[in-house]
């Protein structure tokens, strides 16, 4: 035994993770003492190996005291870790040794009682639950309350109404917390009792919202107005949480009118100010509910925040919504920034009433206002607007024309596609582009030739778009075209060509396709190679292997993920070697495209040791899918080693999942 | 517009990948709270290269031989490039009646000065500074160069053209805009008596050789630049600063910024309306 000690002992953790193998099997109390003692170790496997002996041929009562005693261990937290775990694992029949553990001054020991205790759900530890309710030490009543909150058990709903009627505020507060967090009705009655009591006003108004019963908001509405400012915040969270639960918007504000009449604007836009963000949101959302058209000032001011923009744009919409012609003068606003929310606001609701305000904003000097405008118009859905419309196709920015594409495509069968056509021949090259971009946006397969007459522009824009025309498309014609489009001299073209045909597939496709595998240009050959990966074609793995010697990094990493995806020996040889690359990125591609590929854990375990901490990522991604035997035993020396805590959670999360 | 546009997903290690490689490329720091930021932001810009996901266009970043332009638009896209004429009053009076009468002591024999305005965006900093030189008419004989340097292009090209809207003189009192400004293209161009002064040049402080041709200063700028940066950065940066100071020279930085544990090389001089570091001063003529 002496010479066992010794091994247990010994630098090298194979070793001593050995030395206690020795002990399986052995009962009695030596050994009892020597796998606590290996408990302490500083390797996460020695530790496991000594729980997993415990556990497995020892009673637990023989072993459950020691188990506790490493709770106290302040400075080894693997040591309290792996006593944690174990506990877990015994399950509810330590249930007694832990609530007589529970007698402790140790907060910390109490606490990790309580959450063990929590993992069990037994019914027998609720009396020693309530009673942490009260502990001295936070942490120890904050995790008391979420177990307890976890608890759906009637019992333990009647033990909390009773703490909460009680004159113990130390229990009460935590006790009504946890009636909100269960949901149960049969607290209301209590809660509502509750908020007579200053002290526990705000948990119990914060438990009564997560219950959601709407008969009991009008209790809760008038703490809007309580003299103490965070009550008020509380309920004017709590209003907010009724109407998420299902509360209507009319009963919402029915209330909060009935109490307070006009004064209720001035009551929410005073807390729409709050300096705590949360607060904020929830006036916004409360102003707008109440669709009163006096927030709109208010509201506008904080619109310009960006945290809140969003926010803001919802109460608008609300308050509009109920009445488009109320925004209409709003528009009228020198502040540039204030007119693009307004119209953001308005194209979100959408009402013909805005069409006229709308039309007369797609000459505005502003091209975001133009671009919302044309958006709007598009929403609104007026064939009124396509005329209109149609001169922004030649706005002097991208944007706006996009969105000028956009809107029209929006008329799709309304618009007149002769006339589309006849705009690919206009002497604005920027009409001749968005005519292309429009024609495909709305399916017109009639145009496809005058498209492919217009792949012959000068302009590379126009080219560009007839490209994405034919994508769109997806006809035989259409991939001829693309094909053509393959040897345009402009780069970008190629590029969108080839992942366009990956995209569409067919035969002569790929003939196409292997023409651009010695292109001059990096993108095009990265396109081809994703290209190839897409059409899934088992021709395409040898021209993928060529690919793989290519000077430029980024084609290399393309074609290795498109060998991944056709599969088969000849990637799988490939791609392992590949392994060796120099360079770090390609590496860590290959180790990640072997995920897919059968018996490869040999090739990829070296890679756990590797000094780069996204390498070592790879190689647990892939090896974690299937933690078991010899790649489970490879994971946890990795864990007992590893530094980054990325590598070290996915590491710990693969061996989670494998049982 | 309406909804919002679609959000690409990044995944924590190719943020953390990315996240080093734009670090290591000019020392700008995104912090884990930063992904969101970039998701939103690069989203678009990943469509628009017709990337599927993060991970390509860091193959991109790292592979591609245009790169450098693509990281200068990130810097630009990620990065707050508000700025305004007379930004940070205190210190610019601190600039124009102590520091700019200091230096007409001290460089009287070469009767010359040259100021740094680093991390200078769309360059109201540097002609702020010009135009407070202009005002202190003991500078005219004199030989007076302000650099502007920013990583971003596109800022560079504002800065260059010299013409700005409403935004930028939210705090620049009349007398100003009236001397120095004329209306032009729906805003207000600089006045070449400005523009005389100042240089702009494309830098990235991370850069040791490019630099090193600003030559020797008498004052930095460089406000509100370095909270984009990690520590390691921010102090490879406070040193080439040092490096780059004239004995005696100033360096002054945002009114939240300091120097603390990144360098004990200045002293902290009290001016009467602000606090500026200074490089300590050698007996050694000025260089």
């Amino acid at each position: 035994m002496q010479g066992l000690e010794k091994l247990l002992n010994d630098n090298d953790i194979e070793i001593r993770r050995e030395a206690l193998e020795h002990l399986r099997g052995q009962s009695g109390d030596f050994a009892i003492k020597i796998l606590l003692k290996a408990m302490e170790d500083t390797s996460w496997r020695v530790r496991n190996t000594a729980t997993d002996i415990l556990i497995q041929d020892h009673p637990a009562e023989s072993f459950i005291k020691g188990l506790i005693n490493l709770l106290y261990f302040e400075d080894n937290a693997g040591a309290r870790n792996s006593a944690i775990d174990a506990l877990i694992r015994l399950n509810t029949k330590v249930t007694p040794y832990l609530i007589e553990a529970f007698d402790t001054p140790n907060k910390d020991v109490r606490k990790f009682i309580i959450d063990v205790l929590g993992e069990y759900k037994d019914s027998r530890s609720l009396p020693l639950m309530l009673n942490a309710l009260r502990d001295e030490d936070e942490n120890v009543r904050a995790t008391a309350i979420e177990h307890i909150g976890k608890v759906r058990e009637s019992s333990v709903v009647d033990a909390l109404i009773e703490i909460t009627g009680g004159d113990d505020i130390w229990t009460a507060y935590p006790a009504a917390d946890a009636l909100g967090r269960i949901g149960d009705r049969k607290a209301v009655p209590a809660l509502l009792k509750a908020l007579e009591k200053k002290t526990l006003r705000s948990p119990s108004i914060k438990a009564l919202s997560l219950i959601g019963d709407p008969d009991t908001l009008k209790y809760i509405i008038p703490f809007l107005e309580d003299p103490t400012k965070t009550i008020q915040e509380e309920a004017l969270r709590a209003t907010e949480r009724f109407y998420h639960k299902g509360t209507s918007e009319e009963f919402i504000t029915g209330e909060i009118a009935k109490r307070f009449g006009d004064r209720a604007l001035e009551i929410l836009v005073s807390h729409a100010w709050s300096s705590k963000p949360k607060v904020r949101t929830s006036a916004i959302l409360i102003l707008g509910l109440m669709r009163d058209e006096r927030a709109f000032s208010p509201l506008l001011e904080i619109s310009q925040e960006e945290d809140l923009a969003e926010d803001v744009k919802r109460a608008f919409v609300f308050i509009g919504r109920n009445r488009p012609e109320s925004l209409v003068r709003l528009f009228d606003t020198e502040s540039i920034a204030q007119k693009r929310f307004i119209c953001d606001v308005a194209g979100r609701i959408a009402s013909h009433v805005y069409y006229p305000v709308f039309e007369k904003l797609l000459q505005d000097d502003d091209g975001h206002i133009r671009s919302i405008a044309a958006l709007a118009l598009s929403r609104i859905g007026d064939p009124r607007a396509i005329e209109p419309l149609k001169h922004l196709l030649a706005d002097p920015y991208e944007d706006v024309q996009e969105a000028a594409v956009d809107a029209l495509s929006h008329f799709g069968s309304m618009l007149a596609v002769k006339e589309l056509i006849e705009m690919l021949r206009h002497p604005s090259s920027r009409i001749r582009k968005n005519a292309s971009l429009l024609l495909g946006k709305i399916g017109a397969k009639e145009a496809i030739p005058y498209l492919g007459f217009a792949l012959k522009d000068g302009d590379v824009n126009v080219r560009k778009a007839c490209v994405e025309a034919f994508s769109l498309l997806k006809t035989e014609d259409s991939v001829r075209y693309l094909i053509i489009a393959l040897t345009d001299e402009d780069t970008s073209i190629r590029v969108s060509s080839a992942l366009s045909l990956g995209r569409i597939g067919g035969e002569e496709v790929f003939n196409a396709l292997t023409l651009l595998l010695s292109d001059s240009d990096d993108s095009v050959r990265v396109a081809v190679s994703k290209a190839f990966g897409n059409l899934k074609d088992a021709r395409a793995v040898d021209h993928l292997i060529t690919l793989l010697t290519d000077k430029n990094g980024f084609v290399v990493t393309t074609a290795i993920e498109s060998l991944s995806r056709l599969g088969g020996a000849k990637s799988k040889s490939a791609l392992l070697q590949m392994l060796s690359a120099d360079d770090q990125e390609i590496r860590r591609t290959a180790i990640k495209a072997l995920a897919n590929f059968e018996a490869v854990d040999d090739y990829l375990i070296p890679f756990l040791k590797d000094s780069d901490w996204a390498t070592r990522m790879a190689a647990v991604e892939v090896l974690g899918k299937n933690a078991k035997g010899a790649v489970r035993n490879e994971l946890e020396k990795l864990l007992d080693r590893e530094e980054d805590p990325i590598v070290k959670k996915a590491a710990e999360k693969s061996l989670k999942n494998t049982p | 517009m309406f909804e919002k546009e679609e959000i690409i997903p990044l995944e924590d290690d190719v943020f953390r990948l990315l996240r080093d490689f734009i670090r290591d490329y000019c020392g700008i720091f995104f912090d884990d709270d930063s992904k969101y930021l970039l998701e939103k932001r690069l989203s678009r810009r990943i469509r628009l290269l017709h990337f599927s996901n993060f991970r390509e266009y860091f193959r991109y970043l790292l592979y591609h031989k245009k790169r450098d332009e693509e990281l200068s638009s990130i810097i630009d896209i990620l990065t707050v490039n508000e700025t305004y004429f007379f930004r940070e009053q205190n210190q610019l009076r601190t600039f124009s009646e102590e520091i700019l009468p200091e230096l007409k002591e001290t460089n009287d024999d070469i009767r010359s000065v040259r100021i740094w305005s680093a991390g200078c965006s769309t360059g109201e900093e540097p002609y702020t500074l010009a135009m407070l030189i202009l005002e202190k008419r003991r500078f005219q004989e004199w030989k007076v160069e302000i650099f502007g340097s920013d990583i971003n292009q596109r800022v560079l090209q504002v800065a260059r053209s010299g013409i700005y809207r409403k935004n930028s003189f939210r705090t620049t009192e009349p007398y100003f805009l009236t001397k120095y400004f004329e209306e032009k293209e729906g805003g207000f161009r600089i006045s070449d008596s400005v523009r005389q002064y100042v240089n702009f040049s494309h830098l990235n402080l991370l850069d040791p050789f490019k630099v090193r041709l600003v030559g020797k200063v008498d004052v930095i700028f460089c406000r509100n630049v370095l909270i984009y940066f990690d520590y390691p950065s921010r102090k490879k940066v406070i040193d080439m600063f040092y490096e780059r100071l004239s004995g005696g020279g100033y360096l002054l930085l945002g009114h939240a910024e300091s120097l603390i544990n990144i360098s004990t090389a200045f002293t902290l001089k009290h001016f009467k309306y602000d606090m500026v570091y200074q490089k300590p001063l050698r007996k050694t003529a000025h260089v």
